[in-house]
């Protein structure tokens, strides 16, 4: 009978980055899509800019 | 003259060239498209916020509010994300978005320096006048070049950040490059987030966005670039379950 080969480690960040990071990331990704969605509406002219 | 519409720039800009200089150090010992490009976005950076400090410091002057609306406001922001294109993208589109952002320069720098301007009209906007806009340049189509630029660079330099640091953490390697990559993009977005404040009316928010955002991008560069110290994990390594 074949033995189990051991599993990899996980790695993993320290802990408190386990949490920031995705955390951050989140925000930068919602704020680059309000961004986005802000110039495409002044640029079609449904908001005003300046 | 204050503190904010001179001194503020004035340091920005110090922050700026001083970076600028880190990245031609690096770019001379390690040749690289991307780092060359966010070096001369960096100089354009630090040329922006030397002639808003200008502004302040000595009042109107025609050229230095040209070149502070080429570099400052269309052509910076676009350069620094070239140079993230080169980074990221492959060689080809790289070399074509180039091509169309050289191009593209020419033509606004040709724009901005034929543009006719009423210093005047600087006291409409909400900044009162001690701080720059655009609202001087009075020919058409020439304002409307900025958020054709400025979105091209902003979204790729700050999505491109974002990006790199979440394969970082996906594969939870590199925890200095995952740090330094959020850094950049945060500061890539806080001259955005001035300018949106400034057009609130609160004062000096535009050029204290452009000051935190030179130096939060340096930051992040500086940790991008360097490795945790051996005293600092960059996994932490958890037992596989059963072991």
């Amino acid at each position: 009978m074949m033995s189990k080969t051991p599993s990899p480690e996980k790695r993993q960040y320290p802990p408190f980055y386990e949490k920031f990071v995705p955390m951050a990331i989140g925000i930068l990704a919602v704020i680059i899509l309000v961004m986005l969605v802000f110039t495409i509406a002044v640029g079609v002219g449904v908001l005003k800019f300046g | 003259m204050t503190f904010v519409n001179t001194f503020l720039p004035f340091i920005a800009s110090a922050v700026s060239f001083t970076f600028a200089y880190f990245l031609f150090r690096r770019y001379a010992r390690r040749p690289s498209k991307h780092v060359l490009l966010w070096g001369i976005g960096m100089i354009f950076y630090g040329l922006g916020g030397f002639c808003e400090g200008f502004f302040g410091a000595f009042g109107w002057n025609p050229l230095i509010y040209r070149l502070w609306y080429l570099f400052g406001a269309i052509l910076v922001a676009a350069w620094l994300g070239q140079g993230t294109v080169y980074l990221l993208a492959r060689r080809n589109w790289a070399h074509a978005l180039m091509v169309i952002l050289f191009l593209g320069s020419i033509y606004g720098a040709y724009r901005v320096f034929t543009a006719q301007l009423a210093p005047g009209l600087l006291t409409t906007s909400v900044h009162t006048g001690s701080e720059l806009s655009g609202h001087a340049i009075i020919t058409p189509g020439v304002r409307t070049l900025t958020p054709i630029f400025n979105l091209y660079g902003t979204v790729i330099l700050v999505g491109g950040a974002v990006y790199s640091a979440w394969i970082f953490f996906r594969k939870r390697v590199l925890l200095h490059r995952t740090i330094g990559n959020i850094l950049i993009a945060v500061g890539a977005i806080a001259p955005a987030f001035g300018g949106a404040f400034s057009r609130m009316g609160v004062p000096a928010a535009l050029y204290i966005g452009e000051l935190l955002g030179a130096v939060l991008m340096f930051i992040g560069f500086q940790r991008a670039t360097t490795p945790m110290n051996a005293g600092e994990p960059e996994t932490a390594a958890q037992p596989a379950v059963g072991d």
